[in-house]
């Protein structure tokens, strides 16, 4: 498996900004897949700044099971922006604006 | 453009280490083999001096590719005014130095170290094509941080941000990266087949030294053996294919321990010039991992305390030396350690009275050394056997060590590995964690060295007993 296939999409869609939120259904811990899809996400969206937050304006949702994302987005106050493959998803906070 | 930036790189990498290794080597190679030897080393110092400068660029704000071009013009440069300083210094001596024609063994053990060779680099080129971009540590640390260089040359301290969380080590030095991200402006595209050719280039440069250093310094079948019990070690080529930097860590120290026995070895007066060139190949191993400042003090430790090997006063003058030639990366190390580089990890999460709890503890060296010999003893990780045969040669053989270069090797390898396994007892991870996630990988930067040291250690066996490194004409 190589780490870009999956994001291919992901880095034409990103804003400016240098830091980005993540969002993921999937426990960021040693040992365990969580944290590897966060250093892989921040691997690919670098020179961004991945954060293992939802406070920034933008977020970034990388769901290993993606009809969980509606039940995410509500919780979190979040709204999808673009959708980079099943399961990666840029979020942004449903009050903020964006361009178009 | 593209084309011409690619040509500077490549005239700088292969300059800039040929000329530096002829400097310090003050005769001619006398054979293909030494040859191959020096040009191992010279590929090392290259790739080595090529990252540490475009580091320094990108540390002055002056990361745009006319600079790159220009820094790369002028390594090209100096190392070429070096070869030929160096060619006009040494006596050519066109008289054919009659071959010794190799002995039934010589020519076998020639056999069975190509065929480990080529097999070697079928298992890599198969693995590589599996997972070109690595393991963990291979794109979380070094090529994420190469991103951020190419990606963002800019703000370069953003590839250092304490945000980037412990696990991406903002802190680590930054050979590969400085290799990788050059290779990807070079040629125009972030390839993820670059990362991989580096770690093969490393993993040849590490064979090559090991086997041309041993049989220099103790003949054919020594190096011919030495060779095969680094190819034969099943963990050497799996983190080759996984592309961790303590390969590269592993072939400088091996590099700069060599060329120290080399010159122990020789005895002239002009060896001032290898201690040098080791001094520089100790800096680049600290360039490349944090725990390379620990091979770079233990050589100079190593000379120091070598008693029977050469009175105080030039004990101390070869570790100042070398001390010389580590001096310009060691700056360029602390600046990026002083200006940049967030607090270590294992250092910002310890007090002295938590060290001082974990130095004093028993079972945490308890488990170190059980988690170790459980690593050394696997054959099919380590392959401690191969080894085995020359350690109780060596033990029961002979009662003397062979050479004055074999102290100073073995007590680099033991002051190495000892400070290696010291980080384990007083991390702030939990102790079997930080092990299981690491310890093979740690293995490896001492792994080589320790091949050399053994066979180092012996007498030369074989038909060309008396070291090649003196056999050479004299000038």
């Amino acid at each position: 498996m190589r780490i870009d296939d999956r994001y291919a999409a992901l880095p034409s869609l990103l804003p400016p900004d240098a830091r980005l939120g993540f969002l993921s259904d999937l426990p960021i811990s040693d040992d365990d897949t969580g944290k590897t899809v966060f250093y892989e996400t921040q691997y690919v969206v670098a020179p961004h700044i991945l954060l293992n937050s939802v406070a920034p304006r933008f977020v970034i949702g990388n769901l290993s099971e993606p009809e969980r994302l509606a039940a995410f987005c509500r919780d979190f106050r979040l709204v999808p922006v673009a959708t980079a493959a099943p399961g990666l998803v840029l979020l942004a906070h449903a009050t903020e604006q964006w361009p178009n | 453009m593209a084309e011409l930036a690619g040509g500077f790189a490549f005239l700088a990498v292969l300059f800039a280490g040929r000329g530096a290794v002829a400097w310090a080597f003050d005769r001619p190679s006398s054979d293909c083999a030494e040859r191959g030897f020096r040009l191992a080393l010279a590929m090392a110092v290259g790739l080595g001096l090529w990252s540490s400068s475009y580091v320094l660029a990108l540390f002055c704000g002056a990361a745009t590719s006319p600079v790159f071009m220009v820094k790369d013009g002028v390594l090209a440069l100096a190392g070429a005014g070096l070869l030929w300083t160096s060619h006009k210094r040494l006596p050519v001596d066109r008289r054919e130095v009659p071959r010794r024609p190799l002995s039934a063994m010589e020519r076998w053990l020639t056999g069975a170290f190509a065929i480990a060779l080529v097999l070697a680099s079928i298992v890599f080129l198969l693995r590589v094509a599996r997972r070109p971009d690595g393991f963990w540590d291979a794109w979380a640390i070094w090529n994420l941080r190469a991103r951020f260089f190419v990606r963002l040359p800019a703000d370069v301290t953003r590839a250092f941000s304490p945000e980037l969380g412990w696990n991406t080590h903002p802190d680590y030095p930054l050979l590969l990266p400085g290799i990788t991200a050059q290779w990807w402006i070079v040629t125009q595209q972030e390839s993820r087949w670059i990362p991989p050719v580096i770690a093969g280039v490393f993993a040849g440069i590490t064979v090559i030294t090991l086997a041309g250093a041993v049989r220099q310094l103790r003949g054919t079948i020594s190096g011919l053996v030495a060779g095969i019990a680094l190819l034969g070690t099943s963990a050497f080529l799996r983190l080759a294919v996984q592309q961790v930097a303590d390969l590269p860590l592993a072939a400088y120290a091996l590099a700069a321990v060599a060329v120290v026995a080399v010159a122990l070895e020789r005895d002239e007066p002009r060896t001032w010039r290898l201690f040098v060139l080791a001094g520089l190949l100790v800096g680049l191993a600290a360039w490349t991992k944090n725990e390379g400042a620990l091979a770079a003090g233990s050589v100079s430790a190593a000379l120091l305390s070598a008693a029977r090997v050469r009175p105080a006063a030039q004990r101390l003058r070869h570790a100042g030396w070398v001390s010389l030639g580590a001096l310009p990366i060691i700056l360029l190390l602390a600046y990026f350690k002083l200006t940049y580089a967030p607090p270590n990890d294992l250092a910002s999460k310890s007090s002295l009275a938590d060290l001082l709890s974990r130095a004093t503890t028993l079972m945490r060296y308890t488990t170190v050394t059980g988690e170790l010999w459980a690593r050394v003893y696997r054959v099919r990780d380590w392959n401690c056997f191969f080894i085995a045969l020359p350690l109780l040669l060596l033990r029961f053989g002979r009662s003397r060590l062979a050479g004055p270069a074999a102290p100073v090797a073995l007590a680099t390898a033991a002051l190495i590995l000892s400070g290696c396994l010291m980080v384990y007892v007083l991390t702030p991870h939990e102790i079997v964690w930080h092990i299981q996630t690491s310890m093979d990988r740690v293995l490896l930067q001492w792994w080589p060295l320790f091949i050399f040291s053994v066979f180092v250690a012996l007498p030369p066996v074989g038909g060309d007993r008396q070291p090649l490194a003196r056999r050479d004409s004299p000038h």
